[in-house]
């Protein structure tokens, strides 16, 4: 409990405001037909954020989607976004874009005729302020912890 | 103690004497299928509405009926699947009988009269098998029915075929039935009555003529109506919607009347009168273990006279559990000779067949592919028994995907060369449960992963009863993910070439340079081509003297979800997968493809304009089903478990114009029922950690859609005009019987080809007829459905025209041969090549 204070209290002696971050990498990993995803913003070499199938971004950010399959050929799709892409074992895929717009953005993983999507193969994408993106990875991170 | 082996030993049979001079088999339980937990003693207590009171444990299952279809009183195929969901009472009689069949089925009529009255009594069904099937024809149990005051909605009385009956009695019911030479005493069967419970379970035998018996299985009713229906899964969970097709139905019926096409005739599928017992087994990746994978293309058949008696038989592969072999007996019915043959490889998972005349002795001989278990060869002794001569012929040692095979002599020497179609890796070197490799997870993404490519196979015949590999010295060397192949001379140089699918990637056209030697050029020639390439076929479809292809795209229909309405429409552009998923430049059809022959190797896409986009295609088979004289075409579309269902299509030439959907007017579709059975699940127990039985209990049933893979399309019954035969997966055929000559004069000839020079079956011979003043034309090359090769005579409609002026044949030397007429409708035309 005592760290959680600390880091709150310290996020809030340094509160970075409101700057974008340039870069945020999203890495989405699929296995036995369900997926998760890591949020890494503004670079460096971290593990990223654990995030589950949310994913926040910051509008302005150039924005990568790294996929990767570990079994099943999956179709990714998100509309709102332009994505469509196959996540292939041994083939990792990757797709960029400009979070120009705040809004949310259903991603869909649906397995190359496989079974019928589950809870487990959807998640949303949201696009919002620097300022709630990094409430959100204050929020999201210390749920983590 | 198995459960079969625990029924063996619980039933007791008796054989008694009755009145009438004609000896049954009294059934007597023993053990716990006689003495239901729970049944109350004869005279036992009952309520007011006069069903027993339901008290104590469950009944037992005693065993699980396997798959049949039999033909009922009206002639319809009725079989197990057909049952469920209802609790049924089975009873064994035969019209004849003047002993205890009447007093059988006396008791029948008293019990459906009593359990009318029940409560549940919607749930009940009685259904009476004649075991004295070859007298007891429809037209025989018809009125037997009516005089026992059947409703045909609750009781129906079933024949077939004697081997298809007395196996269903034996082997799946586990009940005596046998013959004997006494006029007076024909037929021994049991006299008892089978209660059957939703699922297609034995849970009761009792004496139909003891007080007891009768008693226990109104008792034992009442208790399995008060069970409440079994655990079933329809998956997708929308499997029963029919909106969507009684839609299509109602437009494509609608249009009947002006499509300009003879499409006065139906099908029929007498699967249960023809004596086909044949039960395809799905891999149980495909079911239970489901994963996206190349197991789900099925199996194809191929049809041939195996026994030289003029009736074409039936070869049916299967995938898990053993081929089948049937004799075509005249008249629409057939017989099972497939039992201790070599040719059921119930070892392996066997893909395609291929029926040719390798040796020239007269004879279809038979090659088998199969998935990593080896191909294999079957000389044809002339009779319609095979050996296995694989080895000795030089084709074994193969390991690969097996897939398709063609008979076709590329090097005009006069004997037939093969052509084997390699998928690629798509399971890993392990068995399942089901004796069947495990497929990759990621099969649909294997020609993205060059290591997993195989090669295919060009055999050279020795003409010495051996066959030598030349794919690498003919430069042959084809290593895509094909499943078919067909040989035809695309380019008019006299030789022929080979058209090569792939379900992947782009299809080749090998070119035939001649002196042994092939080269690729495909690209060239066919530079925008499927992506998902199924089936094929040759034929000349506008009349115009040369050889089309029509080529059907299944891969390009998984791309996005395939909704009925679309299913006759190319794929957008925006839909398609991105390259780096098709692992190519992407210029393709996005559908199916009909290249029209131009002339001089040049080939002109009209698949939209001739109307022959179909949903979700596998195989196509080509016939003259109107009889008159324009080959029309059979394709087989559909995915089972776990998409919905989808249609076969009939497409009826218009006179070389267009193609006019027809398969709802000809009766084709839609099907009496669309889904079966697919897998089972015991969600209490090994299977309770599976996706489908989170917060379900019990037994489940999971229901998929019905689905056809392979076809071919001949005359089955001899009356003249064209029938369907289908192999399904998962499931049993269809034997779709054409009405044609019942309802019109067909007029028709038969071409029987004998090579001399060339290869004695005349592979590859083009025959021209002229008739009414057109003339048609059609390659022999044996090409039906999916996965198959058979070996039969080419079968011309010739319209209104009563006889045909001239046949001429171009035999694949080079020879042309023409034969004057005036060769009669009906008749069969056998023509040997000149020396």
């Amino acid at each position: 409990m005592s760290r959680v204070f600390l880091g709150v209290a310290l996020a809030g002696c340094s509160d970075p405001g409101p700057a974008v971050p340039a870069a945020v990498d999203v890495a989405i990993v699929s296995e036995d037909v369900r997926w998760t995803a890591t949020v890494r913003a503004g670079g460096g070499d971290g593990g990223g954020l654990a995030c589950g199938r949310e994913i926040h971004v910051p509008v302005g950010a150039d924005v990568k989607i790294s996929i990767e399959s570990r079994d099943y050929l999956c179709i990714f799709s998100a509309p709102g976004i332009g994505l469509r892409t196959f996540a292939t074992p041994g083939i990792p895929a990757e797709y960029r874009f400009r979070a120009e717009r705040p809004g949310t953005f259903e991603i869909r993983s649906d397995e190359m005729c496989g079974l019928p999507a589950t809870g487990e193969t959807s998640g949303r994408l949201v696009v919002e302020t620097a300022a709630e993106f990094r409430r959100w990875e204050r929020e999201t991170g210390r749920g983590a912890r | 103690m198995s459960r079969a082996a625990w029924i063996g030993a619980g039933i007791l049979v008796v054989v008694v004497l009755v009145g009438g001079g004609i000896i049954a088999v009294r059934t007597r339980a023993s053990g716990p299928a006689s003495e239901p937990a729970g049944a109350p003693a004869a005279g036992g207590e009952t309520d007011r509405s006069g069903v027993p009171a339901v008290a104590g444990p469950a009944l037992p299952v005693i065993l699980r009926l396997p798959e049949f279809v039999l033909e009922n009183e009206r002639g319809e195929s009725v079989g197990l699947h057909d049952l469920a969901g209802q609790i049924w009472v089975a009873s064994f009689i035969f019209t004849r009988c003047a002993g205890t069949c009447p007093l059988i089925s006396a008791e029948v009529s008293r019990l459906a009269g009593e359990v009318a009255s029940w409560p549940e009594a919607t749930k009940f069904r009685f259904v009476s098998f004649s075991v004295d099937p070859d007298h007891d024809r429809p037209g025989v149990l018809e009125p037997y029915a009516r005089a026992q005051g059947a409703d045909a909605g609750v009781w129906t009385f079933l024949t077939g075929t004697r081997q298809a009956v007395h196996r269903l009695v034996t082997g799946g019911f586990r009940l005596p039935v046998s013959e004997q030479a006494d006029p007076a005493m024909p037929i021994l069967h049991s006299q008892s009555l089978v209660l059957v419970d939703a699922g297609g379970r034995v849970r009761g035998v009792f004496d139909a003529l003891s007080g007891e018996g009768q008693a226990g299985l109104r008792s034992a009713l009442a208790s399995l109506a008060a069970e409440g229906p079994p655990g079933r899964i329809d998956a997708p969970p929308d499997l029963a919607d029919t909106d969507w097709l009684r839609l299509r139905q109602g437009a494509q019926l609608a249009g009947a009347a002006v499509i300009d096409v003879p499409c006065g005739f139906r099908y029929a599928d007498r699967v249960g009168a023809s004596g086909i017992t044949f039960v395809h087994g799905a891999s149980q990746d495909t079911g239970r273990t489901y994963r996206p994978n190349h197991y789900d293309h099925g199996t194809g058949l191929a049809v041939a006279d195996i026994d030289g008696d003029g009736l074409t038989d039936v070869f049916f592969v299967n995938q898990v559990g053993p081929c089948g072999l049937f004799r075509n007996l005249g008249g629409g019915r057939f017989e099972d000779v497939g039992q201790d043959s070599p040719v059921l490889l119930q070892d392996r998972a066997c893909v395609g067949a291929a029926f040719a005349d390798y040796d020239n002795d007269g004879d279809p001989d038979l090659f088998v592919t199969s998935v990593r278990a080896g191909n294999a060869l079957f000389a044809n002794d002339g009779r319609g028994r095979f050996s296995d001569v694989t080895e000795a012929a030089g084709l074994g040692g193969v390991t690969g995907h097996g897939a398709g095979a063609v008979f076709f002599d590329y090097d005009s020497d006069g004997f037939l060369d093969l052509f084997v179609t390699q998928t690629g890796v798509f399971t890993e070197p392990v068995k399942r449960g089901d004796g069947r490799f495990i497929a990759l997870k990621d099969a649909f993404a294997g020609h993205l992963h060059p290591h997993r490519r195989e090669q295919s196979l060009l055999y050279r015949n020795t003409g010495k009863g051996t066959f030598t590999d030349v794919s690498g010295p003919s430069g042959l060397v084809h290593a895509a993910w094909s499943g078919d192949a067909t040989p035809f001379d695309c380019n008019d140089d006299g030789r022929v070439d080979l058209y090569v699918l792939c379900m992947q990637g782009y299809d080749d056209l090998w070119e035939n340079a001649g002196e042994g030697k092939f080269r690729s050029r495909g690209r060239e020639m066919f530079p925008q081509a499927p992506f998902g390439s199924m089936g094929l076929k040759v034929l000349d479809w506008n009349g115009d003297g040369r050889l089309d292809l029509y080529i059907v795209d299944m891969h390009t229909d998984m791309m996005v979800p395939l909704m009925p309405d679309r299913e006759k429409w190319k794929l957008r552009p925006e839909d398609r997968s991105p390259l780096e998923l098709l692992g190519t430049d992407g210029k393709h059809v996005l559908g199916n493809a009909l290249f029209v022959n131009r002339g001089g190797g040049v080939f002109e896409e009209s698949s939209d304009a001739a109307n022959v986009e179909t949903g979700w295609p596998w195989g196509v088979s080509s016939g003259d089903l109107n009889a008159d004289g324009w080959p029309d075409l059979f394709v087989t579309g559909a995915m089972n478990y776990p998409f919905r269902y989808s249609t076969n299509s009939v497409l009826l030439n218009v006179k070389g114009v267009r193609f006019a959907d027809a398969e709802f007017i000809v009766g084709v579709e839609p099907r009496k029922r669309l889904s079966l059975p697919w897998f089972r699940l015991d969600a209490d127990g090994e299977d309770k950690g599976h996706p489908l039985c989170k917060g379900r209990q019990g037994e489940l049933t999971v229901w998929g859609a019905r689905g056809s893979r392979s076809s071919a399309i001949f005359d089955l019954d001899g009356d003249g005009d064209l029938d369907i035969i289908t192999n399904e997966y998962g499931d049993v055929p269809q034997v779709l019987v054409s009405d044609l000559s019942a309802r019109e004069v067909v007029r028709s000839l038969v071409v029987r080809l004998r090579g001399t020079r060339s290869n004695r079956d005349g592979l590859g011979a083009v025959v021209s007829v002229s008739a009414g003043g057109r003339t048609q034309v059609q390659l022999h090359d044996g090409k039906s459905g999916y996965f198959g090769q058979s070996s039969q005579p080419l079968y011309f409609g010739i319209g209104a025209a009563e006889a045909a002026e001239t046949i001429t044949v171009r035999w694949p030397t080079g020879t042309v041969q023409t034969v004057p007429g005036p060769h009669r409708s009906g008749s069969t035309v056998r023509i040997e090549e000149a020396p």
